[in-house]
């Protein structure tokens, strides 16, 4: 789902500050935000996207592109505030804590568990979250923004074949988890 | 019994395609037709990447508001209005520079009248305010017992004798009836203020007289190292030379050299002697 040719007109109605239009974008955009910044920080996450947004709406006259390009802008901008997040040093602080709170969720003993739970979403966000940092952001770029390879090396700051090769190695290592796990996981 | 730790190091990578990665991660492939392995994996990603629930857009109001307030405030926002904001008021450039000027004369002014302006500054001020009516005092008036005194050379009174030395000095050294040793003892007695005792240990008609040496010179060192020749060679020079010689003055031999050098060759006895 996209706003497709409607994208040109909801932007420009929605740097009016018209809310029709900035409903449009938040309803297109925002759950692949949120997701992309829980899975990594899933205390924090909410606020992020928040603050993406507001620096999205702060920029927005400076903005110049399609939908795609507008995806793109919209999760660098959302990467920045997660890594200023971090840099604030509140990851060490509160990553033990979600560590935690993921151990408490989908693991690799209880997949089926939680992935039966209500929220399915969450358990698979968590289980690709578990990954190592770099082959997580991949996988979350282009599950839930939709990105080719050269759009998530453009946000991550990789060369295309760095992206292709992390991406190549978190499907593997999930495989495995998965086939360690030895149940199948159900929708 | 296999553990976990064991089960990872049993198991191989299961094989997939650099295409194959690409296309599940871009949702085209379904989990039956996926590699060997790789079904749950597609599963998994689809639970990921599945339709926004209503507990994640429960936010939309509130988020929606503030971005619209933000893009409001912006974009009703006069810059030339906010520029203003921070100046409580507009001066242009004649109202500036006349407002500088007002506030240099008020405060010169007020210096005029604490009489804290330069002396010459003061008296012009003292004399212009007169005019429009105001009493300000002169640039003495305020100097107490130290007036400033500053002008041309012609107004600077004479200054008492003990005031300086410098002038007196300065006449000694210009002054063509002492010279030598005299004048130079003058000098330096005024200077010091008569603590001075040079030229006191002598005589300027001793000056120029040449100073006597406790030893024999080098004509002594030179006897002595010669075992005596050097004085035969040096009155040998010295007659040969007609009293240019000033042969002795060195060691031995080379009080001859120079005895030789100076009688340009005539001490014939000196050259016997050569080695």
């Amino acid at each position: 789902m996209s706003l497709g040719e409607q994208f040109a007109a909801v932007l420009a109605a929605a740097r009016t500050g018209a809310e029709w239009a900035l409903s449009a974008l938040y309803r297109e955009f925002h759950p692949g935000l949120l997701r992309y910044l829980r899975a990594q920080e899933p205390n924090d996450g909410e606020d992020l996207v928040s603050e993406t947004w507001l620096d999205a709406v702060a920029g927005l006259d400076r903005f110049q592109g399609g939908e795609w390009a507008f995806r793109r802008w919209l999760f660098t901008i959302a990467r920045r505030r997660l890594i200023d997040h971090r840099r604030r040093g509140e990851r060490m602080r509160r990553a033990s804590r979600s560590l935690d709170e993921f151990g408490q969720g989908p693991g690799p003993d209880d997949t089926e568990a939680a992935v039966l739970a209500a929220n399915e979403t969450e358990a698979a966000l968590a289980r690709i979250a578990a990954l190592p940092p770099g082959q997580a952001e991949v996988v979350l770029l282009r599950v839930l923004a939709g990105f080719e390879v050269a759009d998530v090396a453009k946000i991550v700051g990789k060369k295309p074949g760095a992206v292709r090769v992390l991406q190549h190695r978190a499907l593997q290592r999930l495989a495995e988890q998965l086939a360690r796990d030895g149940r199948p996981v159900t929708r | 019994m296999t553990f976990w730790s064991d089960m990872d190091s049993e198991m191989q990578p299961l094989p997939l395609e650099s295409d194959t990665a690409d296309r599940l991660l871009a949702g085209l492939v379904a989990p039956e037709g996926a590699p060997a392995g790789y079904g749950r994996v597609v599963r998994l990603l689809e639970a990921a990447s599945a339709e926004a629930s209503s507990e994640e857009l429960a936010r939309e109001p509130e988020t929606v508001a503030a971005m619209a307030a933000a893009l409001r405030l912006r974009v009703h926002r006069n810059p030339a209005a906010s520029r203003r904001s921070f100046v409580p008021f507009a001066l242009s450039r004649p109202r500036l520079t006349a407002a500088v000027l007002a506030a240099a004369f008020a405060a010169s002014c007020g210096m005029a009248s604490a009489g804290s302006l330069p002396g010459a500054a003061q008296d012009v001020a003292s004399e212009m305010l007169a005019k429009v009516g105001i009493t300000v005092p002169g640039a003495n008036e305020t100097a107490g017992t130290r007036p400033d005194v500053r002008g041309n050379s012609a107004s600077v009174p004479s200054r008492p004798a003990h005031v300086g030395k410098g002038s007196d000095i300065s006449e000694l050294a210009t002054t063509t009836e002492l010279t030598g040793i005299e004048k130079g003892a003058a000098i330096s007695t005024a200077a010091s203020g008569g603590k001075s005792r040079a030229g006191q240990h002598g005589s300027a008609s001793g000056a120029g007289a040449p100073v006597e040496t406790p030893n024999g010179g080098g004509t002594d060192t030179a006897d002595t190292a010669s075992g005596g020749k050097s004085s035969t060679g040096t009155s040998t020079a010295n007659t040969a030379s007609g009293g240019k010689s000033s042969a002795g003055s060195g060691n031995a031999s080379s009080g001859q050299e120079t005895a030789d050098a100076a009688s340009d060759g005539r001490s014939s006895e000196g050259q016997s002697h050569r080695p």
